[in-house]
C-alpha cells in the first residue's frame, strides 16, 4: 500500500510504538483496500464533483451574533489560564 | 558580476466584514480572549460552516479591481496542518478553484534616475481563507496560550507574480494595493491590528539569466518599510552566498526588525504536506457573469484613475497626483479644498508640505485635521490674492491649527496683511542697500546670490510682510540705477 505510517504519524504529531505502527498499518491498509473497491466502477462518463448534495450557493448574511460559549468551552479544555486556552509548548521544528 | 532580484509578494488582507467567514462571531478587534468564538470556529464536532456572502462579494470586488478573471465555479478546500492556532487541525482555504485568477496591478515608482515610471505587476490569484488564532509564548514557561478570536476571520490572500525587481518596486506594490483596498472599502488594512500582512519571496539571478534562482520566503514583516528593508538585506545576503559560497538554499526566513537581518526559520525542503482536499462541509459556489458585471459597475473611481484625472484637470505633476491619491481621505480633503475655487497647484503644495508636516508631527490623521478643507482653502486664497506672503502663511497655518480660527481672522488680528505699498518697500530697500554696501556692490558686479540676501534683509525690515515679488523688483531697479 502506498503510504508510510511514520510519515502520517509525524504529520499528526503522534509518537507510535513499534507494535502500534504494525497494527495501524494493517488497519489503514484495510480501510484503503475497502475504498479501493470504488476503482472498479467506470466513472469515465461521470462529471467530477466535490460534493454529494445537489446544492450550491448556500450563504449566511454578514450579521454578527455572540454565541456565549466561551466559558463553557474553557471549562472543557484540558488546560486553561484565565480566559485563554493553554497548550503544551509548541516550537516550530528547525 | 551584476545580479537581478526577483520578488513576489503574498499579501493577506482582512476583509471588512462584521462577522467571521463561516460563522456569526464578531470580527471586532481587541476584545477579551476567546470572546468571539462559537462551536464552528472552535471546531466542535457536529458544527457546520456557512459562507459569509459579504466576504465573497468583497473578494469579487477586489478581484475585479485587480483585473482578475472571476471563477465561474469555486469551492473550498481543507489545508491540513497540525498547530494549535488551528482548532480544527485544518484551515478552510481555496486550493485549485480560487475566487480570482490572473490579474494585474499597476504600480508607480521612481526609478534610479528619479523619473516616475509605471509598471504592471501580475496577480497570480486572490483566494478566500479563514485566519488562524493567536498564540502567546512570551513569559510562559510551561506552555503557550491560545486566543481564537481571530480564528475564522475572513482573509483574502493576494499572490503576485514574481514580477517585482527591486525593494522599491515591492514597496510601491504594497502602497498601490493598500490604496485600492481602501478605495474599495474592502478592508481597513491596519497593519498594527494585523489586518494586512505580507510575506516576500526573494531570489536573485545573474543579469541576463532567464531561469529563476533559488528563493527564500521572508516572514514577520510588520510594515511596508520592513518589507523594503528585509528584501534589500535578503538580496545582499543571497548575492554574497552566490559569490562566496556557491548556492542559496530554499528556506523560510524571519525578519528581525531590531537587528535588521533575516534569520532561518525552517527548511522548506521537508515542506509541510498540507494534504489539501475539498471541504465536504461546504457546498460549491457558482458566480454568474451577471453578478460579476453588477460588481464591476459598482467599482468606485480607483487611485490610478483618480491620479490621471488630477494630472489632466488640475495640472498636477505625476508625483504630486500620486502622493495625493494614495490615501483616499487625503485626496478627498484636497478636492474639498478645490471646491473654493483656489489654485489646484498651490493647494496641492500646501497640503503636501505644510499641512502634512504639521499633521505628522502631531500624529493626527487628515480626516481629524483641526484645519478643515475650507479653512486651508481660505489660507491659500489669501496667498493667491497677495494679501499675505507664503512666508507669513507658514506662520499662520500653525496658529490656525492651535486656535481653530480662520486664516482671515488671524491675519487681521495680528496685522499680517502683506505690504504691497511700493513706497514703504522702497524706503526699506533704500535702508537695506545703505546698510549693506558690500552686498550691493557684489550684486552690481554680477553676483546674483547677493540679491537673495538683500531681499531677506528687506523682508526682515518689514517683519516678513512685504510682498517678496515686489521687493525683488524694487531692489533690482534701485541697484541697477
Amino acid at each position: 500500500m502506498e503510504f508510510e505510517i511514520l510519515k502520517i504519524a509525524e504529520l499528526a504529531r503522534l509518537n507510535l510504538k513499534p507494535e502500534e505502527q504494525e497494527k495501524l498499518t494493517k488497519d489503514l491498509e484495510a480501510i484503503l483496500g475497502y475504498v479501493k473497491k470504488l476503482d472498479s466502477l467506470d466513472t469515465s462518463k461521470v462529471e467530477p464533483t466535490s460534493h454529494v448534495l445537489d446544492l450550491e450557493n448556500v450563504f449566511r448574511s454578514d450579521q454578527a451574533k455572540p454565541s456565549h460559549v466561551r466559558d463553557k468551552a474553557l471549562e472543557h479544555a484540558p488546560l486553561r489560564e484565565g480566559k485563554f486556552f493553554k497548550v503544551p509548548k509548541v516550537v516550530e521544528r528547525e | 558580476m551584476t545580479y537581478e532580484p526577483v520578488i513576489g509578494l503574498e499579501v493577506h488582507v482582512q476583509l471588512g466584514t462584521k462577522s467571521k467567514l463561516f460563522c456569526a462571531c464578531s470580527t471586532e478587534f481587541g476584545l477579551e480572549p476567546n470572546l468571539n468564538t462559537c462551536p464552528v470556529c472552535l471546531g466542535w464536532p457536529g458544527s457546520l460552516p456557512v459562507l459569509n456572502e459579504r466576504a465573497l462579494q468583497l473578494a469579487i470586488k477586489v478581484g475585479t479591481a485587480l483585473h482578475c478573471e472571476i471563477s465561474e465555479r469555486l469551492k473550498f478546500d481543507r489545508k491540513n496542518y497540525f498547530y494549535p492556532d488551528l482548532p480544527k487541525a485544518y484551515q478552510i482555504s481555496q486550493y485549485d478553484q480560487p475566487v480570482n485568477k490572473g490579474g494585474f496591478l499597476e504600480i508607480e515608482f521612481k526609478n534610479q534616475k528619479g523619473e516616475v515610471v509605471y509598471k504592471k505587476i501580475g496577480i497570480t490569484r486572490a483566494h478566500l481563507e479563514e485566519d488562524a488564532g493567536k498564540l502567546l509564548h512570551e513569559g510562559i514557561k510551561d506552555g503557550s496560550l491560545v486566543d481564537y478570536n481571530r480564528a475564522g476571520v475572513p482573509l483574502l490572500e493576494i499572490v503576485s507574480e514574481p514580477d517585482l525587481r527591486s525593494p522599491d518596486e515591492a514597496y510601491a506594490y504594497l502602497i498601490a494595493l493598500k490604496a485600492i483596498l481602501q478605495y474599495l472599502e474592502a478592508g481597513d488594512c491596519n497593519m498594527e491590528k494585523g489586518e494586512l500582512r505580507c510575506d516576500a519571496n526573494v531570489s536573485v539571478r545573474k543579469s541576463g539569466e532567464t531561469k529563476f534562482g533559488t528563493k527564500a520566503e521572508i516572514k514577520n514583516l510588520n510594515s511596508f518599510r520592513a518589507v523594503q528593508k528585509a528584501i534589500q538585506y535578503e538580496i545582499e545576503r543571497q548575492i554574497d552566498l552566490l559569490e562566496n559560497h556557491g548556492r542559496v538554499v530554499q528556506e523560510t526566513r524571519l525578519w528581525n526588525e531590531n537587528k535588521g537581518q533575516t534569520f532561518l526559520m525552517r527548511s522548506k525542503e521537508e515542506a509541510h504536506d498540507y494534504r489539501y482536499f475539498p471541504e465536504p462541509d461546504l457546498v460549491p459556489f457558482t458566480i454568474s457573469r451577471q453578478t460579476v458585471e453588477a460588481v464591476r459597475k459598482t467599482l468606485p473611481e480607483l487611485p490610478g484613475e483618480r491620479a490621471k484625472r488630477f494630472i489632466k484637470n488640475y495640472g498636477l505633476s505625476d508625483y504630486d497626483a500620486f502622493v495625493l491619491v494614495q490615501e483616499k481621505k487625503l485626496a478627498d480633503y484636497y478636492e474639498r479644498c478645490l471646491a473654493q475655487k483656489i489654485s489646484p497647484k498651490l493647494a496641492s503644495n500646501w497640503i503636501q508640505s505644510e499641512l502634512l508636516a504639521l499633521l505628522n508631527s502631531k500624529k493626527i490623521s487628515i480626516d481629524e485635521s483641526p484645519v478643515k478643507p475650507a479653512d486651508l482653502a481660505g489660507l491659500v486664497a489669501l496667498i493667491e490674492n497677495n494679501t499675505i506672503s507664503g512666508k507669513i502663511a507658514k506662520d499662520v497655518l500653525p496658529a490656525m491649527f492651535e486656535t481653530g480660527k480662520s486664516a482671515k481672522a488671524l491675519v487681521q488680528e495680528k496685522g499680517l496683511i502683506q505690504v504691497t505699498d511700493t513706497k514703504l518697500i522702497e524706503e526699506a530697500a533704500g535702508k537695506v542697500i545703505q546698510a549693506n554696501p558690500k552686498s550691493a556692490a557684489d550684486f552690481r558686479a554680477g553676483k546674483m546670490q547677493a540679491l537673495g540676501f538683500l531681499v531677506g534683509q528687506v523682508m526682515k525690515e518689514t517683519q516678513g510682510k512685504a510682498n517678496p515679488k515686489l521687493v525683488n523688483e524694487i531692489l533690482r531697479k534701485k541697484l541697477q540705477t
